[in-house]
Order: structure tokens, then C-alpha cells, then sequence
């Protein structure tokens, strides 16, 4: 009774707070209306999306396990599909329930503890709300079809194998992802810890994430480097399985598959594989439940090691702006580079292009075009500073919304809108030139070919864009502010999704436009020695431009003014 | 009388909810300003219309002989400012919070850095001034803000709630701190719910309730209007009309 009426509140109470969250808007502005709107759209759409999922996940599921039992494709081949699918998303399970833990009650954990529910509920609830994270719930139908298309083809023994197999792979899952989830809990009870680890786990992530294409690209090269004759040789199952390690057979996944396997065979190995399977299901589940006691036993607030001072606070006065606009510059970049967020949006696009780099010119069949583009390193310099561009779009299009609480002291002191509009764009103009430096050694390193003055141009070239993006960047985040959690490295740190789609269309266009006076100069007319001139050129342009621009937009913080001060909250 | 603070007629309404209703304040220069009320009586919407952070719906006001509206910049030069919510960056350590409040008010940096010293040493914070503000505790954060509202040594301080979570020692001193502040001339509008300290330190009061001044003047003349010598307690009970109030009985309370 205790469970269900715990369950019943839970449901409740995220009911009422997505209700709440869009209500909340009412007494506010049309702007800030429209504003919060069209954030809700996007899990919307999602949500519509996910039922279209679903039904297609349903379909296919019932169709490979009626095919497989019937003999229309071999099972063995239907089987590995459903092995990479379930194998894939056990990875999948961990790193989005560590990039978004959205189901999770972590938040509000405190008020939880002072209700009377015991804590093993309380845990039980936490596991079963994991069946809503969609990566697990569309899976769920999959399971549940694949066993019955093999019991509508007749093959009952391997419809109940199919079956207790997907219980267990359930368990298994809701487990993980609670484990995962609990454990990221606990790490997070500091700060530090917990910020430390968001961006060792992006870096690792981001850099995993190239593997795959790196071994293709072995693959390839074996494969090139093989005679003709034996090219068409394609790999059967038995030869894959033949090359996994032998720890893969305990893997979750594979106890499924075998255990669907072999129920033809040997139905007592299959019921053995199927609980070892389960026993997994129970030992992540038992380990969930002893982090998630550590979690809600550990103190609120680890004890805060004090930094070492160097006693001196330096403050900056920046060229062309004031001292007011200076600190309010100096105080973007530096919450910027002490945030998890602001650290992976200057450090990242970098060593991504080093490595992006690196892969293209590894790969046997890169297009040709490519080739070309890769051979010149001014272009792949602008083309990661389009990138960093488009990396800072977190600050740049939420100018205000990053500060939070600070955004109020700013309010509170002497400091003009224009100042704080220029200070906003000097400060994230800082956060480009410290990626930018990043880009350029991450070019001159993967492709140290093209001219010093086409360098000196891609350079002007992406300042002109950034000058030009900077009016419509204050305008897009005075009329589309979000309360950033920087410490995030997922959605809850990005700016709001119109603000960034029309920032994006922005930067194409101006782009687009500087793209077309650099390529007419340097290779239309084919005058390497004036492109940085022209490019310099164009910059004061941009300059002559957007200064006054910038003026125009600043009039837009006034009768905002009360909005964004609402972003403290 | 010289006033740091005039208003005429503030009104401020959220769509259809007036949380201040046309209140008319005439807060002296040099003295200690207590603005009370029980909650949601409108004290915060107040302070946040007199410091800029809310335009007022209606009425008119002037801090410091200045127009806010007007001249918003100048009158943010002249004052400081300890909101509700504290207001500060998250990301910067407490030393670099004084820093930045010093150079957006233009002063110099040994300026800023002498005054810095000083007031961290007052608050006790030098041992924590190169941590994150994000891993104050509550008292330290309000400590660092009520220190970065000092630091330019402004003439009007707004203070809403600031002894709420600090603690015994840095209060008293804190207090004395203001105590000296209006000595010399500088004027403080401090809203408390703790009616003993406004009590103590204030030599003048204003009383809110749902959003109407009900009374305001020097504390002598409010607690000697009855000539019964109430308390400020009696009085404030009386005037929000909340003398006669018995708690309900709750039965089920006594099961």
C-alpha cells in the first residue's frame, strides 16, 4: 500500500510541476510568453516523435521475432540485431542518464527525506521511474513484441525464453540507469567533484566517440590492402561472435541472445543464461540501492577546502570599453571558464578539429573536395572558428541568462545598459580569442600548408563575423532569456533553442557574405598579398557597423529589464 | 527635513495583485530607516521599485534628491544594496565580488583593495575571500553582500533582511558598523522581520500591510501615540490587525 500511495504522490507531483512550470509564465509579459512557449515546443515535438517510435520499435519486434520463428530470415541473424541493439543501449543508459537525468527526484531530495517514506521505497520508486527515460521506455514494446511474433510463429519454448530474457534485460536497465544515476548523485554532492567529473566525462566521451572511426578506417586500410578476390568476403555471425573476448558472454546482452539462442537446443542452459541474467538484474539493483543509501546518508555539504590566495585580486580595464563595461567583461569570462559549460564550449572545438583532422586524413575515402579543403590550412582554421563560433553560443546568445544572480548586481550598480551590453560582447569576445588561439594551433598542427596572409585573413574574417553577430546577439538574448546552469553540461545549460536557431541563421548568412569577399580576392582574382587588406577592411566595416548597432540594441535592456532581473531565480 | 528617499503614490501590480498600493514614504537623511511588515505585505516589491530592479506601475519618487528614472546610473552611485536574494556572481571568489563592485563604481585599485581588506576582516571572511561564492554558506554570501554594498562607501543603504542567517558575533558587529554609518550622516532603509532589532537600531519606522503604509515616523512618537507605552510589538500587532488573533485550536493536534 505504502508503495503504491508513495508512486501515486510521485506521478502526482511531476504532473503538477510541468503544469506549474508552464503557468508560471501567466503573469509575466507577451514576450516572456512566447519566449517560454517555444521552449516547451521542443519536448513536444520529441514527445510526438517518441510515440511514432514507439509504434515503429512495436512493429519491427513482432515482425523479426514472427520472421525468425517461422524461418523467413535466420534467427541467428534477427537475434544479433536485437544483441548490438540491447548491447548499444546499455552504454546508452549510462551516458544519458548522466547527461540528463531528467526522471530522477535528485533536485528536491532534501524535502523528500523529511516525508514519512521509507527509504527503500523511496529507492524503488527512483528505479521504476527509469522505465519513463524514453531510451529505456521505447525499447520496452521492442522486447515485449519480439516475444510475442515468436509465439504467433509457433515457437512457444522461445517465446517464453524471449520473454523472461526481456524481464531480465528490463531489470537490468532500470537498474543501471538508477545506479548510474544515484552514483552521479553522490558526486555531485560536491561541486567541485561533480564539475570535475561532467568535463572529464565530455572530454572522454567526446573523444570515444571518434574510435569507432578510427578502426573503420583500419578496417578500411585492411581491407584495401587485401587481394582483390578476397574483398566480397562478408562475416557471418559465428565469425563475429568468434572474435568478441570471452567477457562479452556475460554481458547483459549476450546472456539474452544466448539464452534465445540455445532454448531450441538445450532449454536447461537457456533457463540458466536467462537467470544469471536476472541475477545481474538483481546485483545491479542491490548495488543501486547501497550507493543510493550513501547518497542520502552523506552530509548535505562536504566540508570546503579553502584555495590557496595569492592575496591580489587584478582587475582590467579592456581598450575601446570602460571600466564598468571592463568588469562586467572580466566577470563573464571568468564564470565562463570556471564553469564546466563555459570550459568544454572555448576548450573544445580545438582538439576537435586536431582530431577531426587527423581522421580525414587517415581515411582512405575521403571525397576529394574534402581533400582539397584539408590541404589549406587557412580554411580548416576558418572552419574551426566557425566552429568556436558556433560553440559559444551558449554565451553569446544567452548574454544575460549565464550571470543569474549576478545579472541582479549588475542591475544594482552603476552601470549603464550600453556599458553592459559592451562589456557582454567584449567578455565573450575574450572567451572566442582564448579558442580561437586554440584553433589556430590545432590548424598550424593538421594542416600546416596555405599562406601567412591567408591566415591573417580567415583570422579578420571570423572577427567580422563576430562583430556583425554581436547586435543581434544582444537583441536575440534580451527577448529570448534562459536561466543557464553552467555547471551543466546538457540542455540546462544551452540558451533558449530560438535564440540559437536564429543566431545560427545569422552566422550563415554573414558567413556566407565573408566567405564569398575572401574567396573572390584570394582565389577569384587571385591576389593572395590583398585578402588580409580587403578582410581588414571588411572587419572595420563590421566595426563601423555594429558599434552603433550596438547602441540601438542596448535600448532593448530597459523595458526588459524586470524579465531578465527574473533570471536570478 | 531633508529626505533620502521621497515617494509619491509608488503603486506596483503584477497583472491583477497590487503588492504595493500607492505608498507615500519620507524617509529623513542621516537616520535608520525600519521598514516593516509581515510577509507578503509588499517590503520587498518596495525596496526592488526604490532600487530599480522593478519600474513602479503609478506614482513617483526621488532617492538622494535625484530622479531614478532619470538618472537611474547616478543614483546607483550613491547607494548600496543588500537585496533579497543577495544578488552575486556565483563564479567569483568573495575578493574578486569587491573587485568587481569597486571598478563598476570607478574606484581605484588600491582603493578597492585596502577597503576590501578591511571589510573581509570585518565580516571574517579573509580566510574564505578566494573561494567560490558558489561554496559560501548562506551567512557568508550575505556577508559578501552586504560587504560589496559598503564598499563604495555610498550614502543610502537598502538592507532587506540582513541579519537573517548571520551570525551572533558579525551581527553585533554589523550592527555597530551601521550604527556608525548613520552617525556620519549616511541614511539606511532596512527591512527585518526581527522586530527587536529594529527596535534597537532604527530611530525611525515604517509599517506596510497588504501593500498601504498603515504608519510611518519616528519611533518615539508611534510607540508613544497610545500614551500607554506599548511595545514596538504591541504596536505593529495593532496595526496590521493582528492583536486579536488566536491561533485556531487544532483539535487533532492534541490526539
Amino acid at each position: 500500500m505504502t508503495l503504491a500511495r508513495t508512486l501515486r504522490a510521485f506521478v502526482w507531483l511531476r504532473w503538477r510541476m510541468l503544469v506549474n512550470a508552464v503557468r508560471s509564465g501567466e503573469r509575466r509579459d507577451v514576450l516572456e510568453r512566447v519566449s517560454r512557449t517555444l521552449a516547451a515546443m521542443a519536448p513536444i515535438i520529441a514527445a510526438v516523435l517518441s510515440i511514432g517510435s514507439l509504434i515503429g520499435v512495436s512493429v519491427l519486434g513482432f515482425l523479426g521475432g514472427r520472421a525468425a520463428a517461422t524461418g523467413l530470415v535466420q534467427p541467428a541473424a534477427v537475434l544479433f540485431v536485437v544483441r548490438i541493439v540491447l548491447g548499444a543501449l546499455l552504454g546508452l543508459v549510462v551516458v544519458m542518464t548522466t547527461l540528463a537525468p531528467m526522471q530522477t527526484m535528485m533536485a528536491s531530495y532534501s524535502r523528500l527525506l523529511l516525508l514519512p517514506i521509507p527509504r527503500s521505497t523511496l529507492h524503488l520508486v527512483e528505479v521504476l521511474a527509469n522505465l519513463t527515460d524514453p531510451w529505456i521506455a521505447i525499447v520496452l514494446p521492442g522486447l515485449a513484441t519480439f516475444a510475442l511474433g515468436l509465439a504467433a510463429g509457433g515457437r512457444w519454448n522461445l517465446a517464453a525464453v524471449a520473454a523472461a530474457a526481456g524481464a531480465g534485460m528490463v531489470l537490468v536497465f532500470v537498474s543501471l540507469a538508477a545506479l548510474a544515476s544515484f552514483m552521479l548523485g553522490w558526486l555531485f554532492r560536491s561541486r567541485q567533484r561533480g564539475e570535475l567529473f561532467t568535463l572529464v566525462f565530455v572530454l572522454a566521451l567526446s573523444a570515444m566517440s571518434i574510435v569507432p572511426a578510427i578502426m573503420s578506417s583500419k578496417l578500411d586500410q585492411g581491407r584495401h590492402d587485401e587481394p582483390r578476390s578476397m574483398r566480397r568476403h562478408t562475416v557471418s555471425v559465428e565469425e563475429f561472435d568468434a572474435t568478441l573476448p570471452r567477457w562479452t558472454r556475460v554481458l547483459p546482452s549476450e546472456l539474452y541472445g544466448s539464452a534465445v539462442r540455445i532454448a531450441d537446443e538445450d532449454r536447461r542452459v537457456a533457463w540458466a543464461s536467462v537467470a544469471l541474467l536476472i541475477v545481474e538484474g538483481v546485483f545491479l539493483f542491490v548495488a543501486s540501492s547501497a550507493v543510493h543509501a550513501r547518497l542520502i546518508g552523506s552530509l548535505e555539504n562536504e566540508q570546503a577546502r579553502h584555495r590557496r590566495s595569492s592575496g591580489i585580486v587584478n582587475t582590467w580595464t579592456l581598450p575601446l570599453v570602460g571600466p564598468a563595461a571592463s568588469a562586467v567583461a572580466v566577470a563573464t569570462v571568468r564564470t565562463a571558464l570556471r564553469s564546466v559549460r563555459g570550459r568544454l564550449s572555448v576548450l573544445l572545438p580545438g582538439p576537435l578539429v586536431l582530431a577531426l583532422s587527423i581522421l580525414f586524413h587517415r581515411l582512405s575515402d575521403t571525397p576529394p573536395n574534402l581533400a582539397t579543403a584539408l590541404a589549406h590550412g587557412d580554411l580548416v582554421f576558418g572552419a574551426s572558428a566557425l566552429l568556436a563560433l558556433n560553440a559559444l553560443q551558449s554565451f553569446t546568445m544567452n548574454l544575460f541568462g549565464t550571470d543569474r544572480a549576478g545579472l541582479t548586481l549588475v542591475f544594482l550598480s552603476p552601470v549603464s545598459d550600453l556599458d553592459l551590453v559592451r562589456g557582454k560582447v567584449a567578455g565573450c569576445g575574450v572567451l572566442l580569442a582564448v579558442s580561437l588561439v586554440l584553433c589556430l594551433a590545432a590548424s598550424a598542427v593538421a594542416s600546416p600548408t596555405g599562406g601567412v596572409m591567408a591566415w591573417v585573413a580567415a583570422l579578420f574574417a571570423i572577427w567580422a563575423i563576430y562583430l556583425l553577430l554581436s547586435p543581434f546577439a544582444v537583441w536575440l538574448s534580451a527577448v529570448f532569456p534562459v536561466a543557464a546552469d553552467l555547471s551543466k553540461a546538457g540542455t540546462r545549460g544551452n540558451a533558449h533553442p530560438a535564440a540559437v536557431l536564429i543566431g545560427m541563421v545569422i552566422i550563415g548568412a554573414i558567413t556566407v557574405l565573408t566567405a564569398a569577399i575572401f574567396l573572390v580576392t584570394e582565389f577569384w582574382l587571385e591576389r593572395p598579398l590583398l585578402t588580409p587588406l580587403v578582410m581588414l577592411a571588411w572587419l572595420g566595416a563590421a566595426l563601423a557597423v555594429s558599434w552603433p548597432l550596438l547602441g540601438l540594441a542596448s535600448r532593448m535592456i530597459a523595458p526588459r529589464r524586470e524579465n531578465l532581473a527574473l533570471l536570478s531565480r | 527635513m531633508s529626505l533620502a528617499i521621497e515617494t509619491r503614490a509608488i503603486r506596483k501590480a503584477f497583472g491583477d495583485l497590487v503588492a504595493v498600493d500607492g505608498i507615500d514614504l519620507a524617509v529623513p537623511r542621516g537616520s535608520f530607516y525600519g521598514f516593516l511588515g509581515p510577509n507578503g505585505a509588499g517590503k520587498s516589491t518596495t525596496i526592488k521599485c526604490l532600487t530599480g530592479l522593478l519600474r513602479p506601475t503609478s506614482g513617483s519618487y526621488r532617492i538622494l534628491d535625484l530622479d531614478p528614472l532619470a538618472q537611474p546610473v547616478e543614483v546607483k552611485r550613491r547607494t548600496g544594496v543588500v537585496p533579497e536574494d543577495l544578488a552575486l556572481f556565483d563564479r567569483l571568489t568573495g575578493a574578486e565580488t569587491l573587485a568587481f563592485v569597486g571598478q563598476v563604481h570607478g574606484l581605484d585599485v588600491a582603493n578597492v583593495r585596502e577597503r576590501s581588506a578591511e571589510l573581509l576582516t570585518l565580516m571574517d571572511l579573509q580566510r574564505a575571500k578566494d573561494d567560490l561564492v558558489a561554496d559560501y554558506s548562506h551567512g557568508m554570501r550575505k556577508k559578501i553582500a552586504l560587504a560589496a554594498a559598503l564598499l563604495p562607501a555610498p550614502r543610502l543603504l537598502f538592507l532587506d533582511e540582513p541579519f537573517e542567517g548571520i551570525d551572533a558575533v558579525a551581527s553585533r558587529q554589523i550592527r555597530d558598523l551601521l550604527a556608525h554609518f548613520v552617525k556620519s550622516g549616511g541614511t539606511v532603509f532596512l527591512t527585518s522581520h526581527i522586530l527587536e532589532i529594529v527596535d534597537r537600531l532604527c530611530d525611525h519606522i515604517g509599517i506596510i500591510h497588504q501593500g498601504r503604509l498603515v504608519a510611518q515616523g519616528p519611533i518615539a512618537d508611534l510607540r508613544g501615540a497610545t500614551g500607554t507605552g506599548k511595545t514596538l510589538e504591541e504596536r505593529f500587532f495593532e496595526l496590521v490587525g493582528a492583536e486579536h488573533t488566536e491561533a485556531p485550536a487544532l483539535d487533532w493536534l492534541s490526539r
